[in-house]
């Protein structure tokens, strides 16, 4: 497919400010943070299965069969975004929402005014943590701040919070693997 | 015997020869009468003055002819001999010089052996210092190659031991942390790290 | 000693536990969106630096390192350094606001190591004493001194004619199976006891040819101040593109730091290095794979435009530094193997243009057995003479001049009997010194030797000695005048050149040697 760069950027700029106020104007701040993880979700979805951006994309269906498989593909979807991935599939452009989804996010900052924290914790937060971590983000983001929380067994203690592309890991799995890691690098072979 | 020795030898014999001839041909009258008493002693002057002549004629010829042939003879003769004797003179002299010589290249032959065997033996004590050496250091070498190899494999053991002595620990550590906490020292942990965490900001 | 206790690793874990510190810092992360052909495209990353180490966190918590190649608008293009099969889409990357770097020092020394540095001779961890980025700018002029002291190859007919000084960069060119690493080999092995390090690289070989030549070394004791960087066939492109500069990093640290691993100076000198780069038309044809892969444009060839950049900022390291910087040394010998004699192909030419000359052999002359096959016709040095010693220069001219006229005539003998005097006279001169060039393997010889050798056959000692039997009297010689007349030899150490008392002896010497020896049936 023939694209311009600048014209690519314009799309995918469209595309962003197209669903953000759409999803804004139907369900307000709360459906808009949904949107936004829904894109994160969608856009990791197709990058970890090739068949499906290829059927997405292939040339053997029309434009309208591409345009129901996205729907039916994306059924939990809000229905905004369902419209835009239908829409995405149709026009076989299914590869822009990566590029999407941190121009979506930008938009929602700015207009918004929101930061999202993504929190990966081991136990449920209570109020008091969540109040200490907004309060750190906000100070250091200067924006409100949303906290996305999820529980993952894996870190097995600590906390994860990503946002804007920078992450503090301060998990305890990965304390445990730095401290492996360090304690394997034996600089003097255990002699003292 | 030379060439001209030979011909004055011809010479001679000619002269003699020709004087001969001149006795012969005067008239022989010695045979003619016999004598008694002293007077056979005495001279017949009859015979006397003819044989003179024939003497005096032979010795003119002789001393003519002869002598000079002879007197040749004698002195090449002479000259030869002293030659050789000058010459024989001059051999002893060059022998002499000769052994002289021989005996002092036969002294400095014995000198320069003893040169040589000095040479080798110090040549020879060189080379075993050295090979004595190169092999001292070799098996230095060697031994301390086995050294850092026995240093590094023990290194290499106990690395490997630290290893699964941390694997083990850290696994521990990763079991007791996830099963033995509570909630609550779960967010007591989380509320550290927060405090503690980096800014988002920073680079 | 070490010992084995519980106490002593208790110890050791107990003082790098006080070390690990739990840094809690922001660190910029993305995603792998595309992997494969041992390069990984990842969104996000918009900090990273170019050439910055990336850090992949694969299946089960693996970590594999990466290299920041393509920055671009919407994502990065990395290659990957390690265990290309454990990272999969969507694995998380994130900066370590780091170059690559190598570990450095005397520890590495006798040791094979991949491009990493990480040892792979199975003799246990090397303790470095420091580490080096991999790519490293080469000093500026100011720095620098004129190559002046010579690199003995231990070869006859390099160090004759093509000599090489410290801090050189000599191009060694030529097909397959001409014996480019045997040069390389031995000059490596002449090396010993002259305060020299030598750094191997081996660059797409064979594991067995790489395993082969770390035998040779040391079973003739070279491997004590060798390094050998080894990148096999089997390793992947990225690793066997950084190989040369990981060598020329691991030689920089002895280059740029003296003795006791100070920075070197006026009063700490640093040490002579000699890197091999075994080979560099390899690492080129990596550099193509990785950078097709990484799509960008192809060139000539289908290398990508860069390519020469590549080696000549790599060969540009190889330098003789000044007093006052310590005036250390690292000598370059990059091999480039040709296509059927092709030196005007890409790579070739390049190569050839950056270094300070080439030794060129030829499969004709290695056939033929003339070993080492060097082509003195068409070899050259371009700085090297000014670091050759005086000796070897009085004797080299004339030999180069026998041999260029005996080119010349040469093809005449084909033509048969009517030559005059002069010709036959020079064609037989010829014949014979082509024949005092051969050599054997591992068999360097002193430069002064050298110099005799190349005497003898300049005064003609060799012009009545049948062809065959040149080789064997030159041994011969050597040795007499080693062991008999070693005062010779000695004379010429202490004055570097040929005196006229040293020719009269010499000369005397060669004779009394020539009436004993014995031609062959």
């Amino acid at each position: 497919m023939p694209s311009n760069r600048l014209v690519e950027k314009e799309k995918v700029a469209t595309y962003a400010s197209v669903l953000f106020y759409s999803v804004f104007e139907s369900g307000g701040r709360d459906a808009v943070l949904r949107v936004r993880d829904e894109i994160e979700q969608v856009v990791r979805i197709i990058r970890g299965n090739a068949t499906l951006i290829e059927a997405l994309c292939s040339l053997a269906y029309s434009p309208e069969q591409r345009n129901t498989m996205a729907r039916e593909t994306f059924t939990e979807c809000v229905s905004e975004f369902r419209d835009m991935l239908a829409l995405m599939a149709e026009r076989r452009e299914m590869d822009l929402l990566a590029q999407v989804e941190p121009v979506f996010v930008d938009v929602l900052q700015e207009k918004l005014h929101v930061t999202v924290v993504d929190v990966v914790t081991v136990v449920a937060l209570d109020n008091h943590l969540r109040d200490i971590i907004i309060k750190k983000a906000a100070s250091e983001l200067g924006t409100e701040i949303v906290l996305r929380e999820r529980i993952d067994k894996s870190i097995l203690g600590g906390i994860l919070m990503s946002a804007n592309g920078k992450r503090i890991d301060a998990s305890v799995f990965t304390q445990i693997e730095n401290a492996r890691t360090l304690l394997k690098k034996s600089s003097d072979g255990g002699e003292s | 015997m030379n060439k001209g020795a030979k011909k004055g030898m011809v010479k001679a014999l000619a002269v003699v020869s020709s004087a001969f001839a001149v006795i012969c041909a005067l008239p022989s009258l010695a045979f003619a009468e016999e004598k008694s008493g002293v007077a056979v002693i005495l001279p017949d002057m009859n015979e006397f003055i003819p044989m003179l002549i024939a003497f005096i004629i032979v010795l003119i010829i002789l001393a003519k002819f002869g002598w000079p042939v002879f007197d040749g003879i004698v002195k090449k003769r002479d000259s030869q001999i002293k030659q050789q004797l000058e010459e024989s003179e001059a051999a002893r002299i060059e022998s002499e010089r000769l052994l002289a010589e021989y005996r002092q290249q036969l002294a400095d032959a014995k000198k320069e052996s003893y040169q040589i065997v000095a040479e080798a033996k110090q040549a020879g004590e060189a080379l075993k210092a050295d090979i004595t050496a190169k092999a001292q250091a070799e098996a230095d070498n060697m031994i301390a190659k086995a050294k850092l190899a026995i240093e590094t494999e023990k290194k290499a053991a106990v690395a490997e031991l630290q290893e699964s002595v941390v694997d083990l620990s850290c696994d521990v550590a990763a079991r007791l942390v996830s099963s033995d906490l509570s909630d609550k020292e779960h967010r007591a942990i989380i509320e550290r790290y927060v405090n503690e965490a980096g800014s988002f900001n920073a680079k | 000693m070490t010992e084995i206790t519980a106490k002593s690793i208790d110890a050791a874990l107990r003082k790098q536990l006080a070390q690990i510190e739990t840094s809690l810092e922001a660190r910029e992360v993305g995603v792998v969106t595309q992997v494969g052909d041992g390069i990984a495209r990842i969104d996000g990353l918009k900090g990273a630096m170019m050439g910055e180490l990336l850090e992949f966190t694969g299946e089960g918590g693996k970590t594999v390192f990466g290299l920041a190649q393509n920055l671009e608008e919407n994502e990065v293009g990395a290659v990957l350094l390690g265990d290309v099969t454990a990272i999969r889409e969507n694995d998380m990357v994130k900066t370590t606001g780091r170059v690559v770097e190598v570990p450095v020092g005397k520890g590495m020394l006798g040791r094979v190591v991949n491009p990493l540095g990480m040892p792979i001779d199975g003799k246990g961890p090397i303790t470095p004493e420091g580490y080096r980025p991999v790519e490293f700018k080469a000093p500026g002029v100011i720095s620098r001194k004129p190559v002046h002291q010579p690199m003995q190859t231990g070869i006859l007919a390099v160090d004759s004619m093509i000599p090489i000084g410290r801090g050189q960069r000599e191009l060694i060119i030529g097909d397959r199976q001409t014996g480019k690493t045997a040069i390389a080999v031995d000059a490596i092995i002449n090396q010993k006891g002259q305060d020299m390090i030598c750094i191997y690289v081996a660059i797409g070989q064979k594991a067995s040819t790489v395993a082969q030549i770390v035998e040779t070394l040391n079973r003739y004791g070279a491997m004590d101040y060798t390094i050998v960087v080894s990148a096999t066939a089997s390793d992947s492109a990225p690793v066997q593109y950084i190989a040369p500069m990981a060598g020329a990093a691991m030689g920089e640290y002895f280059m740029y730091n003296g003795e006791d691993g100070k920075p070197a100076s006026k009063e700490n000198p640093g040490r002579h290095v000699l890197i091999i780069y075994d080979d560099l038309s390899k690492q080129a044809v990596a550099y193509r794979q990785m950078s097709l892969t990484l799509h960008r444009p192809p060139g000539r060839e289908a290398y990508p435009g860069d390519v020469f950049y590549l080696h000549s900022r790599l060969l540009e390291r190889a330098v003789k530094m000044n007093d006052d910087n310590g005036a250390g040394s690292m000598t370059a010998l990059p091999i480039i193997e040709t296509q059927a004699g092709d030196v005007s192909a890409y790579i070739p030419t390049n190569v050839i243009s950056i270094t300070d000359g080439q030794i060129y052999l030829q499969t004709d002359l290695f056939y033929q057995g003339h070993r080492p096959a060097v082509d003195v016709g068409i070899s050259v040095s371009r700085v090297g003479g000014s670091a050759q010693i005086k000796a070897m220069k009085q004797v080299a001219g004339s030999l180069r001049l026998d041999l260029a006229s005996y080119r010349e005539l040469q093809a005449f003998t084909q033509f048969g009997s009517d030559l005059d005097k002069a010709t036959q006279r020079q064609l037989n001169r010829g014949a014979r010194m082509t024949e005092l060039l051969k050599q054997g393997r591992y068999n360097p010889m002193p430069v002064y030797d050298q110099a005799i050798a190349i005497y003898a056959g300049n005064q003609g000692f060799l012009d009545d000695i049948p062809v065959s039997d040149v080789v064997r009297f030159r041994t011969e010689m050597l040795e007499f005048i080693n062991t008999h007349k070693a005062g010779i030899v000695e004379q010429l150490r202490k004055e570097l050149k040929f005196t006229e008392s040293i020719e009269t002896e010499l000369k005397a010497a060669l004779a009394d040697f020539k009436a004993e020896f014995q031609v062959s049936k």
